[in-house]
């Protein structure tokens, strides 16, 4: 197998506690001693609840912050050693997706203007063919060049600025995409819709994606592996269907137990399932005592 | 499973509109709804963001600013009284017993951060004759609501609760005034998805068990399928389609309410695991 484009080793970020006089205090681990890899054109789960330190990791993984100890491997080489050229570079290969569309896009600038500073940046267009470029951009995120191309974020559904943010991280032809929950602040219709532009750009290009949710569904539906978090650790790691199909670990299957259906004759049937193992276990009637702290 | 439907409804809402004056312009956010809730029933009202649900469970609970109107009509008759032409003390009389409550989607903008919530609780129990009744029922309904330490939480301030706790103690103190209808707008989407579960199926022993009548606002068909018993599909202030929630899934009849359904279809589809395998996954 080649190398893999990009590395957590042992990555640490722990944030200082409250504590009197400046010292050390309890400082909490967000990220605790985290190793992963991830290949050209993989789709990468990162799955926790809040909390779990998942956000903190992509922010990491995106060179946005600093791990406290550990490193970010791009391509065989530390993001330590990197100068301004190689960054450069990396902001091309690396590109992020928000959960919030409506504050990862700057309310003054039009649609076309967001994407010809990314264009004109990293010098993929010249003037003459910018706008067949953009036209090109947004008919591949499903929206009408010639209807949206003037429009300012205030303008657009929630659904149509996050697909503006997926044409800005698709401008520059990234090989590997970061997307931080970019569903969760979407209706349901436009997140299948979403989903769906995702799984059809990945299959277009070789793309990388790397996809922090904590919505399983979506895992399950887009992933090839998955890393389930627990408050700053990998708590299970392994292919989609093993992970989900059948979980090792107790908290994974916590998780899936609580995984919502759009079926009521599924929900039932759990529910009788779940009646009848409480029945056979009195000591746990309760199925309100899983807390934080039991897990 | 479902509850079989009393004689006559404990709320009923009749040609209900709602037009708001957004900018100078009339927006029609409710346009003509009719939707009945049953004693002990759990009625879902399903629909994207702007569909009208949030307005729709406001003007049945009385709950809308009155300047920004542009027209409010129809009727929403509850226990043999229009909700929307009451007068305001006996609304406010309505609230404080045996009438209905509502509970938001994020419970800190609706707790006071100032007050602990024995403080808070209190406020909704004036009724009662002295402390130690007020204690005890205090503690009472964070039980109901699901909350077991109660002396501990009850001294606590509201940013020193979990988003969970939180959604539990407003559920309490909606209880309060022992209702016959709770209204939930988004009631776990601020929440994760384990403490999300465990809300809901709180929620589900309250409705089935306690036998309160429950409308739930969402755009979680998820949710629906778990915790309703009879759904009202709303697109663009409108019912689109109203079904008892298995035939509404099974056999939907509105085009709108199939896409709908597809999408979460689409969302929930499961490669790894079969539907079998989660009905048989317990909590641990």
């Amino acid at each position: 197998m080649s190398t893999p484009i990009l590395s957590a080793r042992s990555i640490v970020k722990s944030f200082a506690g409250r504590s009197w006089f400046g010292g050390a205090g309890n400082a909490k681990r967000a990220v605790d001693n985290i190793d992963l890899d991830i290949n050209e054109g993989e789709t990468l789960a990162i799955v926790g609840e809040s909390g779990s330190g998942k956000s903190t990791l992509a922010r990491i993984l995106l060179g946005l912050t600093k791990p406290s100890s550990g490193d970010v491997v791009y391509d065989g080489r530390s993001v330590d050693a990197f100068k301004a050229a190689d960054w450069a570079m990396f902001r091309k290969a690396v590109q992020p997706i928000f959960q919030d569309p409506a504050s990862s896009l700057n309310p003054r600038m039009r649609v076309d203007t967001t994407l010809s500073n990314v264009l004109l940046r990293h010098k993929l267009a010249t003037r003459n063919t910018l706008d067949a470029m953009i036209a090109d951009l947004l008919n591949s995120v499903g929206l009408d060049a010639t209807q949206f191309h003037d429009r300012y974020p205030h303008q657009l559904s929630g659904g149509q600025q996050q697909r503006i943010a997926i044409a800005r991280a698709m401008a520059v032809r990234p090989r590997l995409i970061i997307a931080d929950e970019p569903l969760s602040s979407l209706d349901m219709s436009v997140q299948a819709q979403i989903l769906d532009l995702l799984v059809s750009l990945k299959s277009s290009s070789n793309l990388g994606l790397v996809l922090i949710s904590h919505d399983l569904n979506v895992v399950d539906a887009i992933s090839d592996r998955v890393i389930v978090m627990y408050l700053g650790k990998i708590v299970e790691a392994g292919p989609t269907h093993q992970v989900l199909g059948h979980p090792a670990s107790d908290y994974t299957r916590s998780l899936l137990a609580a995984k919502l259906v759009a079926d009521p004759h599924l929900a039932r049937e759990r529910r009788l399932a779940m009646d009848a193992t409480v029945a056979s276990a009195p000591k746990s009637a309760h199925s309100e005592s899983l807390s934080r702290s039991d897990l | 499973m479902s509850v079989l439907p009393a004689e006559s409804p404990l709320l009923s809402a009749r040609d209900v509109k709602v037009h708001l004056r957004v900018h100078g312009r009339v927006v029609k956010a409710v346009d003509g709804v009719d939707l009945d809730v049953y004693s002990g029933q759990c009625v879902g009202i399903v629909g994207e963001s702007g569909s009208g649900k949030s307005t729709l469970g406001r003007a049945m609970t009385r709950l809308l600013p009155n300047v920004e109107l542009a027209e409010l009509s129809g009727s929403v008759t509850f226990c043999g009284d229009d909700v929307l032409a009451m007068a305001p003390e006996a609304i406010r009389a309505l609230r404080r017993h045996r009438g209905f409550s509502m509970v938001f989607q994020d419970p800190l903008s609706y707790l006071n951060p100032t007050l602990r919530i024995d403080r808070q609780l209190e406020e909704a129990l004036r009724h009662l004759p002295d402390r130690r009744a007020v204690q005890h029922k205090s503690e009472d309904l964070l039980r109901q609501a699901g909350l077991d330490d109660t002396a501990r939480v009850l001294r606590l301030y509201p940013h020193e609760l979990s988003g969970g706790m939180r959604q539990r103690v407003m559920i309490a103190m909606a209880l309060a005034p022992d209702p016959q209808m709770l209204v939930a707008d988004e009631p776990t989407t601020a929440l994760d998805a384990t403490i999300q579960y465990q809300v809901i199926q709180m929620l589900r022993r309250l409705n089935k068990e306690c036998n309160l009548a429950m409308v739930i606002i969402t755009h979680d068909l998820g949710m629906v399928a778990e915790l309703c018993d009879q759904v009202y599909v709303m697109h663009g202030g409108k019912i689109v389609e109203s079904a008892d929630v298995f035939t509404l899934f099974d056999a939907p009849q509105n085009a709108y309410t199939a896409s709908l359904l597809a999408a979460a279809r689409r969302l929930h589809q499961t490669r790894a695991l079969g539907g079998a395998a989660i009905a048989a996954q317990p909590l641990p």
